[in-house]
């Protein structure tokens, strides 16, 4: 049993000084004697082929180094182009201004094509082609039906490929269902996270190697991608990404599809190893603009429930935008809502068919959440639609229906082990927990009885989030160093991106060494240094990058108090450490100190340094059911938001936001980190109230909001955020039984919402954003006749 | 950015000097919170080759309290308007005003002749030349509008002056007509009223190019005068107005006397509600008063498609400004 010292403790963050103090390097901090400067020229059209592309006068301009187009640099531009702001070719000279003004000498000839601007138009089958050859819309290609389920163990038992993920005969549960409740065209808005940090990365070759210095999600991901993109050998780049300004999920970089915003690495690299130079090539705010979009989708939700309110058949069409081709994957997050894990427990029939649309709006991106919000907007909005017509309690009706610990997770893991478990869910804890908070019981009045130009009201909603994918290609290795002088460094690449993971892992190996918080450090700058760590997406980072560094602590410690038991002639398991040395526990008083296990003697002989290491091929084996190969539990996000607000009814103006996140973390491993990133809730503010959608003029493409004055991010004015985090003991996911913490506070908002408001008005709004024209409109302040879209 | 000259000017006659050297491609900055957004943005037609920095002029910052009213400084920042307790006293709407222009970093570098100087908000004429090449519209000289056939949520609900529906987005501008302000520049005094335009190219206003606002002259109100801002933003910070509104009234036993209502961020220039002060003469100030006077801000509102909404928050904030000034 580890004891738990700093674990549990708001320890300071490991980066936070350097954060504060300006002294952290963020890529474009890294300077280099002659470094180039890169702008590029980008599409005027939303669609276009260029025919032509002359660009002899900007190189033969004073100071341009390289001007690079399709012709020249296939690995980085096309010629066709699918958004506007999409790149037709790029700069590089001595400076900025040289490069800016470069720009204009390229002389460009494009032939204009048909357009696509929103995933409506998207959808029908007669639009525009984005890509040529290939439809707009399109299935998600994981289709897998579940079937023959054993009452014992609520198992299935069988798995067929069909046209679309689900379980049970959805005609038999609808036909038997007591109430049908059905919504069509739920709609989020494409949206655009808020990282603050543009896009971008300086490339130095040293002679021999290139180096990358970049933001990044995952160093050891994103230069193996880069490096077959630019098809040198991967041994031949070192990525270096000490620091990221903020990422939200947003800036993974995936240089090999050339749909995804990651250009900046390729055109770097590319000019960085022709011109034997050191490439800056970052986005400015309004190019960052037009890279990676996210959520945008469409919903339809039925449900079938008995008359007691028990869910038991969901039928849901969902169909996410992908803008000009960019990251699809969100959209099977959107099943995280239906009855294949968050209404698991009473679920007997499941359909949902999962479809991604091309338009030529700005390629999408991941964002907090990654397609969950989407799903849990449709299906949480539905629920509550479903509770007021069967005159139920709101939180009720989830608590009645909400997976429980234990439920089968019948998302995408079967798709590659027969079975999944929710390793701990405690939504209903959650649910409790807020409701308590708010004192709901009193305080949640039907809208029919309210009165008056303000009021006030409360909205829940329920979520599961994704938490990694144990299996093949999610795997995290740690090194501990153990030094003489009774220090330790743990040696990862798991990305810090503001979620805490340098300052949690630490802990981890304090709390396993049995030394102080402080005495350990982090290396974590490039891929030279460090092993391979996975991804941070999909809010696994504490769970499989945990149980590596647990384990590589572990694995140091040991052969440190074997070092000692030789020295001391004692046993090891008879041995403990602490920041003096190695004791005999029985007898604290008998040690030595770490320099004597070490036999260290100066700089002649004895060991230096002790190192442990261990690779985490996910699930570990304390993840697995009864030892058993194919069946594991899967650390869910989970936990319930609640919503209370005031609408001003003359104005459609909503104020008093406070958002009430409940998140069942198993363990809280650092409580401010905890709170911190529950309190990301507030982005669903901005997507709920603020006005934002991807404005596009629809004649010609343009993005009506490249900046971030007519794009609003919330600012700590706009709401209150109250995080409430529970700690259910028990989860075997974690050496020290936490569960993740992400993504879920981005999940519930606008389902939250969309009730809150319902619940204040008896308007009921099913399109985000929820902006004054449509609450006017709700309450008929407005007629509606005049409204054009 | 590309190129440009700087000049530190050290007299308004130095910087009357430069303007009148480069002519037509100077432009005059002090806070800089507008202009270098247009200058990033390369949204001109015609890049500026010299840029005259006027905050080193002396004695053009001060707010100072004289029996005729109020005289600020051009140079004067909106923090310093704003936290003036003078003003806040003696003329709480455009204290209030100030306050909820922008956020703290922008009312520390933003002056208030700036802020009744900067040009319009609209997209289209805002759009930056990086991706994809600026837009033309007709504001900067082109052929049409494209905001009425494209998105024009934000724009005018009072139709358009020489085909362009951009909106004067200013906070302190209708405060500063509703307490019938005074501009000087260093070739005239305007009354407030008279100042803003959108007939004279891409400006807000009737100045020259070679003109320089001095001072902004606020009267001493008179007894039983009140004055009120409301702003409608999406967010508390920051945002530019959907709708802004402010009133100054006089109310002499009990009954208004004088009203000055204006609204804006729905119109080209600052929308007088001479409508509306009309109706209010001579009656009390009432919830219904306020809502028959609100009611007549409104008439012969022409919105766009996608703008209805804005009336009835214009009609909204002018109610809600009259029962702040009586408060």
């Amino acid at each position: 049993m580890i004891k738990t010292t700093s674990i549990g403790t708001s320890v300071r963050q490991k980066d936070g000084p350097a954060r504060v103090t300006g002294a952290a390097k963020f890529y474009a901090d890294f300077i280099f004697p002659g470094m180039l400067q890169t702008r590029i020229l980008r599409s005027p059209y939303p669609a276009a082929t260029i025919t032509e592309i002359d660009t002899s006068k900007a190189e033969a301009l004073q100071g341009v180094r390289l001007v690079m187009t399709h012709e020249n640099y296939p690995k980085a531009f096309r010629s066709s182009l699918y958004y506007v702001g999409d790149l037709v070719a790029a700069v590089v000279a001595d400076n900025e201004t040289i490069a800016e003004e470069a720009l204009e000498l390229i002389a460009v000839t494009y032939e204009k094509k048909k357009f696509v601007l929103s995933i409506e138009e998207g959808m029908k089958p007669d639009s525009p082609q984005v890509f040529e050859g290939t439809p707009n819309c399109n299935d998600w290609e994981f289709h897998a039906l579940l079937s023959d389920r054993d009452p014992e163990t609520r198992l299935f038992k069988t798995k067929t490929p069909a046209e679309y993920n689900g379980f049970g005969d959805i005609e038999k549960g609808f036909a038997e269902a007591d109430v049908v409740i059905e919504q069509k065209d739920l709609k989020y808005a494409y949206c655009k996270g808020p990282a603050m940090e543009p896009r971008g990365c300086t490339a130095n070759f040293d002679g021999t190697r290139l180096h990358v210095y970049t933001h990044s999600q995952g160093m050891h991901d994103e230069k193996l991608c880069l490096a077959q993109a630019l098809g040198i050998s991967s041994n031949m780049l070192n990525y270096v990404s000490p620091f990221t300004g903020s990422s939200f999920g947003g800036k993974n970089a995936f240089p090999l599809d050339r749909n995804i915003a990651s250009h900046y690495l390729l055109i770097a690299s590319l000019a960085c190893l022709d011109l034997k130079k050191p490439v800056h090539c970052a986005y400015s705010r309004e190019e960052e603009m037009v890279s990676g979009w996210s959520r945008g989708s469409v919903t339809d939700v039925k449900i079938g429930f008995k008359e007691d309110g028990t869910l038991t058949t969901m039928d849901m069409a969902h169909w996410q935008e992908t803008g000009s081709g960019g990251d699809k994957y969100p959209a099977k997050n959107a099943m995280l809502a239906t009855g294949a894990v968050l209404y698991s427990h009473n679920c007997e029939h499941l359909r949902g068919k999962i479809r991604y649309v091309h338009t030529n709006r700005f390629p999408a991106a991941g964002w907090q959440g990654y397609g969950a919000p989407e799903g849990v907007f449709a299906v949480e909005t539905t629920m509550d639609i479903a509770a007021e017509k069967m005159g139920i309690d709101p939180v009720e009706i989830r608590k009645k229906n909400c997976m429980r610990t234990g439920d089968i997770d019948s998302g995408w893991d079967p798709l590659i082990y027969k079975s999944a478990y929710i390793s701990s869910s405690g939504i209903r804890d959650c649910l409790d927990a807020g409701a308590e908070y708010l004192d709901w019981k009193n305080n949640w009045v039907h809208p029919s009885k309210k009165s008056g130009r303000i009021r006030r009201g409360l909205g829940v909603a329920i979520f599961a989030m994704g938490a990694g994918r144990p299996g093949p290609g999610n795997s995290s290795e740690a090194m501990v160093k153990i030094y003489p002088d009774g220090s330790a460094a743990l040696v990862c690449a798991i990305a810090d991106i503001g979620q805490g993971q340098h300052t949690v892992q630490c802990q981890i190996v304090a709390d396993v060494l049995g030394i102080p918080y402080k005495k350990v450090g982090l290396v974590c700058s490039d891929t030279d240094s460090t092993p391979f760590a996975t991804l941070v997406a999909n809010s696994c980072g504490t769970w499989i990058q945990g149980w590596a560094t647990y384990e590589a602590a572990m694995d140091a410690k040991s052969q440190v108090l074997e070092l000692a038991a030789t020295q001391l002639g004692i046993p090891a398991p008879a041995l403990s450490i602490n920041e003096k040395g190695i004791f005999v526990t029985a007898d604290p008083d008998k040690g030595i100190s770490f320099a004597e296990a070490f036999g260290a003697r100066g700089h002649y002989g004895g060991i230096h340094e002790v190192t442990g290491y261990y690779v985490n091929n996910s699930p570990h084996p304390n993840g697995l059911k009864d030892g058993k190969e194919d069946q594991v539990y899967i650390p869910k996000e989970k936990g319930a938001q609640f919503i209370s607000l005031d609408v001003d009814t003359e104005t459609g103006m909503i104020s008093n936001v406070n958002v009430v996140m409940a998140q069942n973390v198993g363990k809280a491993l650092n409580p401010k980190i905890v709170a911190g990133q529950l309190s990301t809730s507030r982005h669903g503010v901005e997507n709920a109230i603020l006005g934002n959608d991807c404005i596009v003029d629809k004649r010609n493409g343009w993005l009506m909001t490249p900046n971030w004055v007519d794009y609003r991010h919330s600012t700590i004015m706009d709401c209150d955020v109250t995080p409430i985090v529970i700690e259910k003991p028990g989860d075997p996911t974690h050496p020290f039984g936490a569960t993740a913490c992400g993504e879920g506070a981005a999940c519930p908002s606008l389902a939250a919402f969309s009730n809150a408001i319902f619940n204040a008005t008896g308007v009921r709004l099913t399109e985000t954003p929820f902006d004054p024209e449509k609450i006017l409109m709700g309450l008929g302040k407005i007629q509606s006749s005049r409204r054009k879209k | 950015m590309k190129r440009f000259s700087h000049f530190d000017a050290s007299s308004i006659e130095e910087a009357v000097t430069l303007l009148g050297k480069y002519e037509n491609s100077s432009y005059v900055i002090a806070g800089g919170s507008d202009l270098m957004g247009c200058l990033k943005d390369n949204l001109w037609m015609e890049y500026p080759e010299a840029i005259i920095n006027i905050k080193t002029i002396p004695d053009l910052n001060n707010i100072t309290v004289e029996e005729d009213g109020l005289h600020i400084g051009a140079l004067v920042t909106l923090t310093e308007l704003s936290e003036s307790d003078a003003v806040k006293k003696t003329w709480p709407g455009l204290a209030e005003a100030a306050r909820r222009t922008a956020s703290p970093l922008l009312r520390n570098m933003g002056t208030i002749a700036g802020n009744i100087c900067q040009e319009n908000r609209c997209w289209y004429y805002r759009y930056p030349d990086k991706i994809g090449g600026r837009i033309d519209c007709v504001r900067k000289g082109g052929k049409r509008c494209l905001a009425i056939p494209g998105d024009h949520r934000f724009h005018s609900i009072f139709g358009a002056v020489k085909k362009c529906v951009a909106v004067n987005p200013s906070d302190t501008a209708p405060a500063l007509v509703a307490l019938n302000a005074l501009v000087k520049t260093t070739k005239r005094e305007i009354p407030i009223d008279e100042f803003f335009t959108a007939e004279n190219g891409p400006a807000s206003t009737i100045l020259d190019r070679d003109e320089i606002v001095t001072e902004i002259f606020v009267p001493t109100p008179s007894a039983g005068e009140n004055s009120a801002f409301v702003k409608i933003a999406y967010r508390k910070s920051i945002d530019f107005a959907l709708v802004n509104c402010a009133a100054s009234l006089t109310l002499t036993d009990g009954k208004v006397t004088q009203a000055r209502i204006c609204l804006n961020g729905v119109h080209n220039v600052p929308q007088r509600c001479t409508n509306s002060e009309v109706l209010l003469i001579g009656k009390e100030l009432t919830e219904e008063t306020a809502t028959q006077a609100a009611e007549a801000a409104v008439v012969g509102a022409k919105p766009l498609f996608q703008n209805m909404y804005k009336v009835q928050l214009a009609k909204t904030s002018v109610l809600d400004t009259l029962l702040e000034c009586v408060k």
